[in-house]
């Protein structure tokens, strides 16, 4: 540990002694929900300071009772024990008081569920599929797909012994290959649904989360009132890499947004038209699509974990024939996903060949974005 | 009374060797082993969460990968409570019950000696998956279809531990009933009963009606896996959202179950520290009953995010804010026995006073996380983890550990060492609020739980949390100092041991004799609530 | 002790406690199989 690790460390032990006098807020010691960017997170954050006073009220009051009664009712100052054991006024008093409390609090609490479950009249719907471990987001109106994982600089750094230090990640663990975008002042409806194991979908600043379940659609909806980029994480565990699959959502103006779907809209138009590439193309994107979607499991220099996913360096799969290995990528095979519905045929035709001549292995040929179209 | 005692000692006669353990049929030799057996689990749940705060200390991954570090939370869920918590409280309860009530033994010493030898059977299949292929459970505690089937090997095995488990507590419970039930001595009627005998007797009903919920449910695990069915299978027709509600049908009581026993113990110490009779005993029990009723009613509380009806998330919360009106009725009955008492501190008052405040910050955060739409931020954060630590740590164990002070000196018949005692209390108490309390900062600033690495902006709390949980976890060694300490001799203990303590476990002599009240005592209006 | 060295009391009171023993056992175990038979399609 370094000496302004040490020094921030026992900083950080006084402040914590110090919490309920100091009330500073530094910038290190994050201590609050954030008040977040919709009508909803508002309202969420409002009900949430107004239960943490009145507890914090509660609190104040009853062990004040408690530390009084421990200073003066002790024998050592010559307390004498009263005998009573029992009073109804006290005991109605203390059963009615908390469950007045208690409808105050139901009350506020009854109307912002009420309202955030209003999920009629979107604009606009995203549906939200959780994957081990990463996002694929389906503009159901534009007929566009994003996969989002964790980004590799995140990725190289989150291994034992990487070598790199996380404090020189911006956002570390918060960035993502492919962030989505979504317009604001735009009511829309996300669907959350998962294709393997139950996830969950959250963003701090949008008020919510909401499980993702296989066989199930949860529908939920947002609108959010500020441009700027918002982080969240998975938050039900996943599996091996339920840390590791955050969400960026880039909030931006209509006409931005209308602008970033062309641009998805062209990108797709030329990756259906199964252009051939060269070696190098192949292989610079091959190694992008691998570290988002591969090195999860399979690992960054193909090796594997023993026991649980197997090597790709040296497999018979990725220096047999061609065929075998497209369609072992396309369909998956027990723990492995399909991947025919979250990449398409460039960044499959890439990746395939990617494995095929990296760490050893030397199968020297091909895989052009038409043979995958072919093998679909 | 003592003439009783005395007569017993000329058959005082004890099995020797190690079959006075393998085959014991007495109620205090078998509490002693549950207790041993629960003290070795909870160092067992230590070094797995300090394995967790060691990866967790600095963000990045310094010493275990992700899979292994699931693994950790996982069975350090497992260990402790079904290892640690629940044996203490019938250890516990088998020292005490029979001694509280004028009973000579449990109504049936013989499963009492199978139930308790399940465990060490049960824990050995759980943590014999370590070494196997696929490794340890590392899907949660709470076994969560379909990850749950990602499992490798060590599958069958969690499926069989958490049988025994539940086989074990079902009997215990069983037992605690039936001794309850037939075995009062003359005069001791229900509401003469000491609370700690309540809560138990509360605690083995819902035993009986939750544990029975969870063996079904991982037999349905089991099934899905091996014989084809789609209980939980989306695919075949099932639904994974079942598991969790059986889960939690389970899961709540559960809680219950574990900290009803911890109320009982400190029901028990408070009035013998203040020198004065327990506040509002009826109201106790009644309120006792209500949370063991209400528990039933508020399961899916653990699972507002999985998006249930409207209808369905407003009846859940109401019912879960109901719960807070009797364990507020508890809270303030406690405090209006130390009113105007006499208190004296000694470490088992100390650690009931610390249960007093520190379980009512986990009460506080209960009530905000029984907020539907709060929850929605809350759920599946440190926030959670801070809150459920806050009940179990300080509410549950720190319970536990002053009912070992309070009764040390009856079962060793000698005093234990007051200033370590007074030591261990300190400096529980200081950590686990450095360990816990920022949990609850890093949680509502967006720290999801379960993950093994964290944004930098979390790492300074982190590491203060690490600290605290270092210091908790060395500061326990202190009380296997002291109990072995007060096993091998010290100060001679009185029958009565504490100035105010009454019931009858204080009219037998320190240590009681092996076997204890042979014939039965009277109990009166006046020996009883004094 | 053999059960013929016991007095009436004593096997009444066994016998009592058997009782409660089966009751509450077999209530346990049909929570297990109503909970299992419940959702078995």
């Amino acid at each position: 540990m370094s000496v302004d690790k040490l020094k921030r460390t026992v900083l950080g032990l006084i402040a914590v002694s110090l919490f309920l006098v100091s009330g500073a807020v530094l910038a290190e010691y994050p201590l609050n929900l954030t008040e977040g960017v919709t009508e909803t997170s508002h309202r969420v954050y409002e009900l949430h300071m107004i239960i943490l006073y009145v507890v914090t009220v509660i609190g104040i009051v009853v062990f004040s009772v408690m530390t009084w009664s421990i200073f003066h009712h002790r024998k050592s100052k010559g307390a004498v024990a009263a005998q009573f054991h029992h009073s109804t006024t006290a005991e109605i008093i203390w059963t009615v008081i908390p469950i007045l409390i208690l409808i105050g609090m139901a009350i506020p609490a009854t109307q912002v569920l009420i309202f955030m479950e209003k999920t009629g009249d979107a604009e606009m719907t995203l549906k939200v599929t959780g994957h081990q471990w990463k996002w694929q987001y389906d503009y159901l109106d534009e007929d566009i797909t994003i996969v989002s994982a964790l980004h590799a600089d995140d990725r190289a750094a989150a291994q034992i012994d990487s070598g790199i230090n996380p404090e020189s990640i911006d956002n570390y663990l918060n960035n993502v290959d492919n962030p989505i975008v979504l317009p604001i002042d735009t009511k829309i409806r996300i669907l959350t649904t998962a294709s393997d194991v139950i996830h969950s979908w959250w963003v701090p600043d949008l008020g919510w989360k909401r499980d993702a379940i296989p066989g199930f659609i949860n529908d939920n909806w947002t609108n959010i009132k500020k441009v700027g980029t918002y982080r969240g994480k998975c938050t039900e565990l996943c599996g091996k890499d339920h840390g590791f699959m955050p969400i960026v959502v880039h909030a931006v103006t209509k006409e931005d947004y209308a602008v970033w779907i062309e641009e998805k809209k062209a990108e797709k138009a030329e990756a259906a038209l199964g252009k051939d590439m060269t070696m190098a193309e192949l292989m610079e994107k091959g190694a992008t699509v691998y570290a988002a979607n591969c090195a999860a499991c399979h690992m960054a220099q193909g090796e594997g974990a023993a026991g649980l996913f197997p090597a790709l360096a040296g497999s018979p799969i990725a220096t047999g024939p061609a065929g075998d290995h497209i369609s072992k990528v396309l369909d998956g095979k027990n723990l492995m996903p399909a991947f025919k519905g979250q990449l398409n045929d460039v960044d499959l035709a890439a990746v395939i060949t990617y494995e095929r001549n990296s760490w050893g292995n030397d199968a020297g040929d091909m895989v052009q974005p038409s043979d995958v179209k072919a093998a679909r | 009374m003592s003439d009783a005692a005395v007569h017993d000692d000329h058959h005082d006669h004890k099995p020797t060797g190690i079959g006075r353990w393998l085959f014991s049929t007495n109620h205090k030799d078998i509490g002693t082993m549950y207790l041993i057996f629960a003290l070795t689990m909870f160092f067992v749940g230590g070094a797995m969460a300090m394995v967790i705060r060691a990866e967790l200390f600095q963000p990045g991954l310094q010493f275990v990968n992700p899979q292994f570090f699931n693994s950790m939370t996982t069975v350090h869920a497992l260990v402790m409570i079904f290892g640690a918590l629940m044996p203490a409280g019938v250890g516990l309860a088998n020292w005490m019950i029979p001694l509280m009530i004028g009973a000579p033994d449990m109504a049936m010493p013989r499963m009492n000696n199978m139930s308790f030898w399940l465990l060490p059977f049960s824990f050995t299949l759980l943590l014999s998956t370590f070494f196997m292929e696929g490794g340890a459970p590392a899907g949660g505690w709470t076994m969560y279809p379909p990850l749950v089937f990602q499992l490798g090997d060590g599958f069958p095995f969690l499926i069989f531990a958490v049988h025994l488990l539940g086989i074990s507590s079902i009997m215990g419970a069983i037992n605690i009933i039936a001794t309850v039930f037939n075995m009062r001595a003359p005069g001791m009627t229900f509401m003469r009963l000491p609370l700690f005998v309540w809560t138990w007797i509360i605690t083995a009903f819902l035993l009986i009606a939750a544990m029975p919920v969870l063996a079904g449910g991982v037999t349905m695990l089991l099934t899905d896996k091996f014989f084809g069915t789609a209980f939980f299978d989306a695919a075949g027709g099932g639904d994974p959202l079942l598991f969790q509600h059986v889960f939690w049908f389970f899961g709540h009581p559960e809680v219950y179950i574990l900290v009803l026993p911890s109320f009982g113990i400190i029901s028990q110490i408070i009035p013998t520290f203040a020198r004065k009779p327990l506040f509002g005993y009826s109201s106790m029990v009644y309120a006792t009953a209500s949370i063991a009723f209400l528990s039933f009613f508020v399961w899916a509380h653990h699972m507002f995010a999985v998006g249930m009806p409207l209808a369905g998330e407003l009846f859940f919360m109401y019912a879960t804010m109901m719960i807070a009106v009797p364990t507020g009725v508890k809270i303030f009955n406690w405090t209006a026995t130390m009113w105007k008492g006499s208190m004296t501190f000694e470490t088992p008052m100390l650690f009931a006073i610390g249960v007093l405040f520190m379980f009512s910050i986990g009460g506080f955060s209960g009530v905000m996380m029984g907020i539907t739409p709060v929850d929605f931020q809350y759920h599946d954060t440190y926030f959670i983890v801070a809150h459920f630590h806050y009940v179990i740590v300080p509410g549950i164990i720190f319970g536990i550990i002053g009912g070992i002070y309070y009764w040390l000196p009856k079962w060793t018949g000698h005093m234990y060492d007051e200033t370590l005692g007074k030591w261990h209390f300190w400096l529980s108490t200081i950590s686990v609020n450095v360990l816990f309390f920022p949990m609850h900062f890093i949680g509502l600033a967006g720290m999801p739980r379960r993950i093994p690495d964290y944004s930098t902006q979390f790492a300074d709390w982190n590491a203060i949390i690490s600290i605290g949980g270092i210091v908790f976890g060395l500061s326990q060694l202190i009380m296997v100092w002291v109990v072995i300490k007060c096993i091998r001799g010290g100060e001679k203990a009185t029958d009565e041991v504490w100035e105010g303590a009454h019931g009858l476990e204080f009219t037998l002599p320190s240590p009681p004799p092996f076997h204890s009240f042979t014939t039965p005592p009277e109990v009166t209006e006046a020996s009883a609530h004094s | 002790m053999s059960n013929n060295d016991k007095t009436a009391a004593e096997k009444e009171l066994a016998a009592k406690n058997m009782r409660i023993a089966i009751i509450v056992g077999v209530a346990a175990f049909g929570f297990y199989a109503a909970i299992v038979l419940t959702y078995m399609k």
